[in-house]
């Protein structure tokens, strides 16, 4: 077709576009109100109410019958901390299973906490009684928070091996849910985690509410650029999805095509932009030489294979540049320099 | 020089650890010591080419030492981590965590690998213009073509990437829950990469060049933080400091002409920025970036929690003089309603500003007839927005094991200088909506599965506006003010198709199903589904299908054998509108 | 009509597909009280292209030029297979200490070969060594 006919644009605002939205704020706004007032209102705790009235009676309680746990405890690291390094000031067993004489007293396994079974949103309050300022601040807002995953899902308290206090080295132990992540790392391009270059947490603030993703950093962009900082501008002449965001191009887990691309060029490039226009020129069949003695063999197809193969042959500086390219008709920003 | 500066903040730390301050109360007894070292040696036999079967890889084909040294250990207070894991010289794993005296906590990590890079032959590069065909059958050649040459045939490409990180956090004695953290990381990309230039209009030659990488990144942080009853605080200081080192590439710039006769030179000349010169290509700028974030958390009554956080950065491209900062704000309140549910609400706002830029051109087709523009502009930039963010959760156990969550996000970005709206310049917009519901559940003993759908809703995405599709003559598309769009040639027409790749709609969906068959068997299955669209484009729909199916299993037939494995296939599709210039020249 | 004549644009909507397929298999086998012996394997077979292109524009309206573009799909093909074979034999030589010797191959065919050429290529990767328990 010539000269495409141009379609009615709708650009319409999603408000008006469905009446899912005209439900969900007066829903959210409801719920708002309902959350306050209750929260205001309401008993919200969630420890076991046996220990409401239970008192701290002490390690060596707790020993007498669970003897096996000790040696791995007091070797590890929450078996030697101090009352200076607890801001709640309560040490030991009970800092983390609350106070024990209840269940002392009736051995009942519902009169303690037990942060291998207990509420992930009980045990994420107990475990930031001491660690809120570990990077842990806003851990409530986090997908794993919200999708109920405790810090004992993860963290083998009482010790462990592995830096962290980690129940298995990364990335092995994130994959044990996130299997279609791994899936994406035996791809031919990806980041170097098989590899054991990388890890999940290089990327990943798996502990806090954040970006898409639980990226660390405070915006995407700003993550890749921890790395890639020769990307990061800002630039005289820009591209304006490296600003927007890198993964409008790039599949950071693992891509068919070089450097992670989302697809391969030019398809990626012609998403966005029209072919060159010299891609619908013919070319001679054979042999051929430039003024400057370039040259090789041409075929009638060549324009197109020059022109619609990988763009940044000569657009080599996609993410951005400070030196003007020598088209004055594109205003120096073709980013061929 | 160097190693003895990136050890600094960790010698330090120990040193500081070792001084009479820290040792305080009195010290435990017992010691311990364990670990595991490895000795041996490793080699490989690479056959073709090694660079994309082992991207990461050296493969020396020369015997080398595999080496392993892991200790942990604890004597009274102290307790140390140790660990050293030797490939090659350019393939090293180095840590190390000591925490003495209970004040100090000293870590140390490096890590340092290969990256190969693939080499373009640039062999699609050869055209010459056809124009027809002679008396005699032959081809008639035109004046374009399109020529390559490679200054450096045999490079083999790699970047060794290095990367040091040392921190030292001390705990304030007397001020229980109060810390004071450095941190040091220190980045090195040194190698060799292709980058290529181009001479553009004339005879549009690529020429390619083996390009010196040496790149530094340096990342000081100090962080003080402090948790008093209910109330945490921290404050953050980061400054980074991007370094590029190595000598820049140059190209020589041809002379511009006509690609056969040599004619014309002024003519060709006159479109062009320069020519006939030798100037550097593909330089990353110099850049830092200091950032300060002061964040607090506090327990309110009734297991609430409210954080709020702000940090202001400014990063300056020290080659260019531009400045780009960041104004970022964000508060969040969680808070359980009962046993059983509990919400969580939070609010950010980024403002962005860069500095604008003055772009001083060369006239366009100066003293030729018909020239003599002005093509001078104002770089405005993308950077230039507000961006705002926020997101209501609501999770609710339904029961034991089985949790159902449901969450709302508002975002807007507010660009300055990109337009969105082809029809309106002054949108610039984009408004989303996503409403993500959540299951988790244990269906029986030892089956757990988790599903998640979400539908997001985007006014105007970000697009290229006017990016594809050139109009025909006659149109009312103005390139060059006062002339047709089919006046000149080689200029750059107008265009009227928005290019997207970005959905107005998307419908997302996740399912992950466990099976425990106690400690000898398990299996997983998993599929991911997202269909993307955005029908708001002026000349397509933009569509973008994904699916990925897995499964794994893990299987212990006897107390010998262990078997995991598992597999996975995925198809993404995605469309997108092909235009070419109709034209005849 | 006379020379660089412009008519506008010919266009077509075109989609591009990408498909991965993965299988993995890891084994660990307790020979007897001395011998063990653990093995790997993967294969992923990954393929990117788009579909051909058909723009129409009437034959008269341009002389030079060339509208079928029904093989540039083809320029940026990708198609890969990756196979990683390996296992790793280790012999308990004492309660501490105990010897390994490892073989892996990885290799990589590259059967739509891009702008780099064939970057097929493997590697067989050989480890041999001690190690003990401090």
């Amino acid at each position: 077709m010539i000269g495409v006919e141009r379609t009615p644009i709708s650009w319409a605002r999603p408000w008006r576009a469905g009446p899912w939205f005209v439900v969900l704020v007066p829903a959210m706004t409801a719920l708002a109100i309902a959350t306050v007032g209750t929260a205001l209102a309401g008993d919200s705790k969630l420890m076991p109410p046996a220990l409401s009235s239970a008192r701290y009676v002490g390690d060596d309680e707790c020993a007498a019958c669970h003897e096996d746990l000790l040696p791995a405890h007091e070797s590890g690291y929450h078996g030697g901390i101090e009352p200076f390094q607890a801001p709640q000031g309560q040490t030991g067993c009970e800092a983390c299973h609350g106070p024990g004489s209840a269940h002392a007293e009736s051995t009942e396994a519902g009169d303690i906490v037990n942060p291998a079974t207990a509420n992930a949103a009980l045990v994420a309050e107990l475990c930031l009684g001491c660690h809120r300022n570990d990077g842990l601040d806003g851990h409530e807002h986090s997908e794993h928070a919200l999708g109920d995953v405790s810090c004992a899902g993860c963290h083998e308290v009482h010790g462990s091996q592995e830096p962290g206090l980690l129940q298995a080295a990364e990335p092995e132990l994130c994959a044990g849910c996130h299997q279609d992540v791994r899936d994406q790392m035996f791809l031919p391009s990806h980041h170097p985690v098989p590899e054991g270059k990388m890890v999940c947490t290089d990327c990943h603030d798996i502990h806090r509410g954040g970006f898409q993703g639980q990226l660390v950093g405070e915006a995407p962009n700003e993550l890749c650029f921890s790395c890639h900082a020769n990307k990061q501008g800002p630039f005289v002449y820009e591209h304006d999805p490296v600003i927007e965001d890198c993964s409008i191009c790039h599949s950071a887990h693992g891509a068919v095509a070089n450097s992670l691309l989302v697809q391969n060029e030019p398809f990626l490039c012609l998403q966005c932009h029209q072919a060159h226009f010299h891609a619908t020129l013919q070319g001679i069949e054979g042999e051929f030489e430039s003024l400057e003695g370039y040259g090789g063999v041409s075929h009638r197809d060549s324009a197109k294979q020059a022109m619609l193969t990988k763009c940044t042959q000569c657009h080599t500086e996609v993410h951005g540049s400070d030196l003007p390219s020598q088209s004055i008709s594109g205003g120096g920003g073709a980013l061929t320099r | 020089m160097r190693r003895k500066s990136t050890c600094a903040v960790f010698f330090c730390g120990l040193a500081l650890a070792s001084s009479g301050l820290v040792w305080a109360g009195e010290e435990p007894e017992g010691s311990q010591l364990e670990g595991t070292a490895r000795l041996g040696s490793h080699v490989s036999a690479v056959q073709d080419l090694l660079g994309r079967v082992r991207e990461y890889d050296q493969g020396r084909e020369e015997l080398q030492p595999d080496l392993m040294l892991e200790l942990f250990g604890y004597s009274g207070w102290s307790r140390m981590a140790f660990e050293v894991d030797y490939d090659d010289e350019d393939v090293l794993q180095l840590g190390a965590d000591v925490e003495v005296g209970k004040y100090v906590d000293a870590e140390f990590a490096h890590r340092s690998f290969i990256h190969h890079l693939d080499h373009d032959r640039l062999g699609n590069l050869n055209w010459r213009e056809y124009v027809g065909t002679g008396d005699q059958g032959q081809d008639l050649p035109g004046g374009k073509m399109v020529t390559h040459d490679d200054t450096d045939p045999y490079g083999k490409y790699s970047v060794r990437y290095s990367d040091t990180r040392q921190s030292v956090e001390v705990a304030i004695p007397h001020l229980p829950g109060t810390t004071l953290k450095g941190s040091y990381r220190d980045q090195v990309r040194s190698g060799t990469r292709q980058t290529t230039g181009v001479d553009h209009c004339s005879n549009c030659h690529v020429r390619s060049h083996g390009a010196i990488v040496e790149e530094q990144t340096r990342d000081v942080g100090f962080l003080l933080a402090t948790v008093r009853d209910r109330v945490a605080v921290s404050y953050e200081f980061g400054a980074r400091d991007f370094a590029n080192k190595a000598e820049p590439t140059r190209n020589h710039f041809q002379q511009a002409r006509h690609p056969v006769n040599g004619g014309s030179a002024e003519e060709f000349a006159s479109r062009l920025n320069y020519d006939n010169a030798t100037l550097v290509v593909s330089d990353a700028p110099d850049v830092e970036k200091r950032t300060h974030t002061v964040r607090a958390s506090v327990d309110l009554p009734k297991s609430q929690t409210a954080r709020g956080a702000f940090s202001y950065s400014k990063t300056t491209n020290l080659d260019a003089n531009l400045e780009l900062t960041a104004n970022s704000a964000a508060l969040g309140w969680a808070a359980p309603l009962n046993e059983k549910a509990r919400v969580t609400a939070s609010f950010s706002r980024r403002q962005l500003e860069n500095d604008p830029v003055d772009i001083d051109m060369k006239n366009w087709r100066e003293g030729r007839a018909g020239g003599g523009q002005d093509f001078d502009y104002t770089r405005e930039s993308v950077y230039d927005r507000v961006e705002m963010t926020g997101t209501a959760k609501l999770r609710y156990a339904l029961r034991p094991g089985h949790t159902l969550g449901l969450e709302y996000r508002f975002r807007s970005i507010d660009r300055d200088n990109l337009e969105l709206d082809p029809d309106d310049p002054t949108e610039t917009q984009t408004v989303q909506n996503r409403i993500r519901g959540t299951w988790n559940g244990r269906l029986s003993a030892g089956m757990r599965s988790r599903a998640a759908v979400e539908y997001e809703m985007t006014s105007l995405p970000f697009v290229n506006v006017d990016g594809i599709c050139e109009d025909g003559i006659g149109d009312t598309i103005d390139p060059m003010e006062g002339q047709p769009n089919n006046w000149i040639y080689y200029f750059q027409r107008e265009r009227y198709g928005t290019g997207a790749a970005a959905p107005n709609k998307a419908l997302r969906l996740e399912a992950n199903l466990s099976r425990n068959l106690g400690p000898k068997a398990s299996g997983n299955v998993y599929l991911n589904a997202a269909s993307e669209k955005n029908d708001d484009l002026n000349l397509f729909d933009f569509e973008r299908t994904t699916y990925t199916a897995g499964l794994s299993a893990y299987l212990v037939p006897n107390e010998k054998v262990v078997f995991a494995g598992g597999g996975s296939i995925g198809k993404t599709s995605s469309s997108a509108v092909f235009c070419a210039t109709v034209m005849d020249g | 009509m006379g020379a660089y004549e412009h008519f506008g644009s010919a266009s077509d909507v075109f989609d591009n597909d990408t498909e991965i397929a993965t299988v993995y298999l890891t084994g660990q086998f307790q020979i007897d009280a001395h011998w063990s012996l653990d093995v790997n394997g993967s294969f992923t077979n990954s393929k990117a292209k788009f579909d051909p292109i058909e723009v129409s524009v009437p034959e008269e309206t341009v002389v030079k030029a060339d509208y079928d573009f029904s093989g540039i799909n083809e320029y940026s093909d990708l198609e890969f297979k990756q196979l990683e074979v390996g296992g790793t034999l280790n012999k308990m030589l004492s309660e501490k200490a105990s010897a390994y010797l490892g073989v892996t191959y990885f290799g990589l065919t590259d059967d739509a070969p891009y702008v780099y050429g064939d970057v097929s290529g493997s590697v067989l990767y050989t480890r041999a060594g001690f190690q003990v328990r401090l």
